[in-house]
């Protein structure tokens, strides 16, 4: 089922391509491998839109978790522990599909795998930070 | 991903609608069907006798009280459900003792015949319930993977919903164009209206949906912050629940239920009664608890009075304390299940759940009538991705609800005696409905539509008069007896296969119709030719 999607996503979005060659590899190995090479050529489009859906899927899951962390952490003194945690929770899915439509949009798969992680690793921190200041361990 | 935002996020609404599409069509439907799923268990245990029309409240309270006193003597708290617009028979539930090996008993609920007092023994049916069920728990799969799929199908609808606003320029003037008989434009324009027209329905109905297991989904963030103690404590914030207290071992004779009841209806001023709960019953404790409207979302305490059952005298309540999160959250789930609706605003809720169910198979369509010319035009014919959607199309917008009504087939006539009856009657409608998806691999697709639309017309517009022929609760006699629920039912049954007749109907003429118009497209290019031809000639004559 995936594969059909992927072969039609292909034909979608041949244009962009984000080409990645490795001839190096090709030129050393028998025909075997190098057949398996052509199969699996990083420079086929359905690569990037894979590693984007990857991005999206777990690094989308992940910032939203994370954020929830860093939200609750936030509003904690506001609302009280229960409520907090409750609204951080409650913004994932937003968070989520937001995080997904971002990862569709920026030019290359790369730039999307960065700029997720920073932002996963900036909640994780803030949130310790936030925990040390107000003396509030998770 | 492409040029710019909006373009990115069109191909991003495409394969993200298209990857779940039918599971999604799926849920729709099934969701929707929830919102009668108590008339539809009616319909579906025709053993249960017809509206009792000039019975009054303690009648039946009193009828409910002799059947329990014999059958649910040892039971602490037992429930009396008075007939209602959506169920029209009395009922009488409790939970039976926790089995070993079982967190809690079961529920079980029983219909009484009001003229003799004694329960109704009906057919094994899931009835409506498991059908709605189907929408977040899909079927033959454990309850854990159902949960997660139904979550990733609605995380995929929420975006499908988001990007959809997102790449619409012009929403206002797109709801007022209609370009019928264009083909794609109008299927696109048909996609556009459904989305639009209800699209704080379509947004809530998938949010709320996710919320529903949010603490599932979610659990690693919840678990990351609480303890299990602080979290049940939580849920109590959350869901707050109404406080009554418990036996005490110390029997006592309680008071006749239509006996309290005449107190209940001093404080309300009014003859409404939905549903009585008693609590430690036939203890020193004895409470009950008349409740005439209750929700989260409309909740307001005056609609349920406590009354002491070995006193008679009320009980002051203390009402369920919502945090303004926890407002929010039961306030999704309130509109999402629209428990609150009366009548006409469940009809509302039902058509709104078909306008997204028809929103879904719009999409589908538009994305296989896109890709029609190109690969029509293929040497090699079509891609076998483009005929896998264009089958499921087929298999999943027609052959759903075909199912369904097998599943009402199912029940009508499979034998009442039969083992394990009540998976049957799914496995018939599941069996039916992947023989749907695979017979239009065998027909091309205009005939698969065609012949589909016309099966699904027979199929509902007979199931009434197999009701006639194997039951006495059918239409003819639910007009005499004025069971208006029951009549509903089989009249929506018609009305839905006339539907399909007239799609099938208006489907064989839109295919007849372009072959007509090719055809008299050649005729006027010969006429045209034709009339140049003596237009030449006439000016040679004229020179």
């Amino acid at each position: 089922m995936c594969c059909i999607m992927f072969t039609s996503i292909e034909r979608e979005c041949s244009s962009l391509a984000n080409p990645i060659a490795i001839p190096s590899l090709k030129k050393q190995h028998g025909t075997i491998v190098s057949n398996l090479i052509d199969y699996v050529n990083f420079s086929n489009p359905r690569w990037p839109v894979f590693s984007r859906v990857l991005a999206a899927t777990f690094g989308g899951y992940a910032l939203a978790i994370t954020s929830s962390l860093l939200i609750s952490q936030l509003l904690l003194h506001v609302t009280g522990k229960y409520q907090a945690i409750h609204i951080g929770l409650i913004v994932t899915f937003l968070v989520y599909a937001c995080a997904a439509m971002w990862v569709f949009s920026v030019k290359t798969a790369k730039k999307a795998w960065i700029v997720l992680l920073n932002s996963i690793f900036f909640c994780l921190a803030m949130t310790w930070l936030l925990g040390k200041i107000t003396g509030v361990a998770n | 991903m492409k040029d710019n935002f909006r373009q990115s996020m069109k191909w991003f609404h495409t394969w993200v609608g298209l990857i779940v599409g039918w599971i999604l069509f799926f849920m729709f439907l099934t969701g929707t069907l929830g919102y009668f799923y108590q008339e539809i268990t009616r319909w579906m245990e025709p053993e249960r006798p017809f509206i009792e029309h000039n019975i009054s409240n303690e009648q039946l309270l009193d009828i409910a009280q002799v059947y329990l006193s014999k059958h649910a003597q040892d039971i602490e708290q037992w429930d009396i459900m008075l007939p209602n617009a959506r169920d029209q028979n009395l009922r009488v539930g409790w939970r039976k003792p926790a089995e070993p090996g079982e967190k809690r008993g079961k529920y079980q609920k029983t219909v009484i015949d009001v003229n003799t007092g004694d329960s109704i023994e009906s057919r094994a049916t899931g009835g409506g319930r498991l059908l709605y069920r189907m929408h977040y728990r899909l079927h033959y799969l454990s309850t854990k993977i159902s949960y997660w799929i139904v979550g990733f199908c609605s995380m995929l609808m929420l975006l499908a919903v988001i990007t959809g606003v997102v790449i619409h320029k012009k929403i206002f003037t797109d709801f007022f164009t209609f370009r019928a008989k264009k083909g794609l434009l109008g299927w696109l324009d048909i996609h556009n209206v459904l989305s639009v027209i209800a699209l704080p329905f379509h947004f809530m109905i998938t949010y709320s949906g996710l919320l529903f297991f949010l603490f599932t989904y979610m659990a690693l963030s919840s678990n990351l912050q609480m303890s299990d103690e602080e979290y049940s404590e939580m849920r109590k914030e959350i869901f707050p629940r109404t406080i009554h207290l418990d036996s005490a071992k110390q029997p006592r004779d309680m008071l006749e239920i239509s006996n309290l009841y005449q107190q209940v209806k001093k404080t309300w001023g009014a003859d409404q009664l939905s549903y009585v709960e008693v609590f430690a019953a036939n203890d020193i404790n004895a409470q009950a608890r008349f409740v005439r409207h209750e929700t989260d979302i409309t909740y307001n305490p005056a609609d349920a009075v406590m009354v002491n059952a070995i006193t008679g005298k009320l009980i002051l309540q203390i009402p369920k304390a919502y945090t303004v999160t926890g407002m929010i959250h039961n306030g999704f789930f309130s509109l999402h299940e629209g428990q609150f609706a009366g009548p006409i605003a469940r009809w509302i809720y039902f058509f709104t759940g078909l306008i997204g169910a028809a929103m879904i198979a719009s999409g589908l369509i538009l994305w296989t009538t896109k890709r029609k010319p190109k690969q029509v035009k293929q040497l090699n014919g079509p891609d076998f991705g483009y005929r896998l959607v264009e089958q499921l199309n087929i298999g999943t917008i027609v052959g759903l609800p075909i199912a369904i009504a097998m599943y009402f087939y199912a029940n009508r006539l499979l034998p009442l005696d039969m083992v394990n009856r009540v998976n049957w009657e799914v496995n018939v409608m599941f069996i039916s409905w992947a023989i749907l998806l695979l017979y239009p691999a065998f027909r091309p697709a205009a005939k698969a539509w065609r012949e589909q639309l016309q099966l699904a017309a027979l199929v509902y517009m007979t199931l009434p008069l197999i009701n006639i022929l194997t039951t006495d609760k059918h239409i003819i006699n639910s007009v005499l007896q004025q069971d208006w629920a029951l009549f509903t039912f089989d009249l929506t049954l018609l009305v839905i296969g006339v539907c399909f007749a007239f799609s099938a109907y208006k489907y064989k003429a839109l295919t007849l119709n372009k072959k007509v118009t090719k055809r008299r497209v050649k005729q006027r290019e010969v006429t045209t030719d034709e009339g140049l031809f003596t237009v030449r000639q006439m000016n040679k004559e004229n020179a």
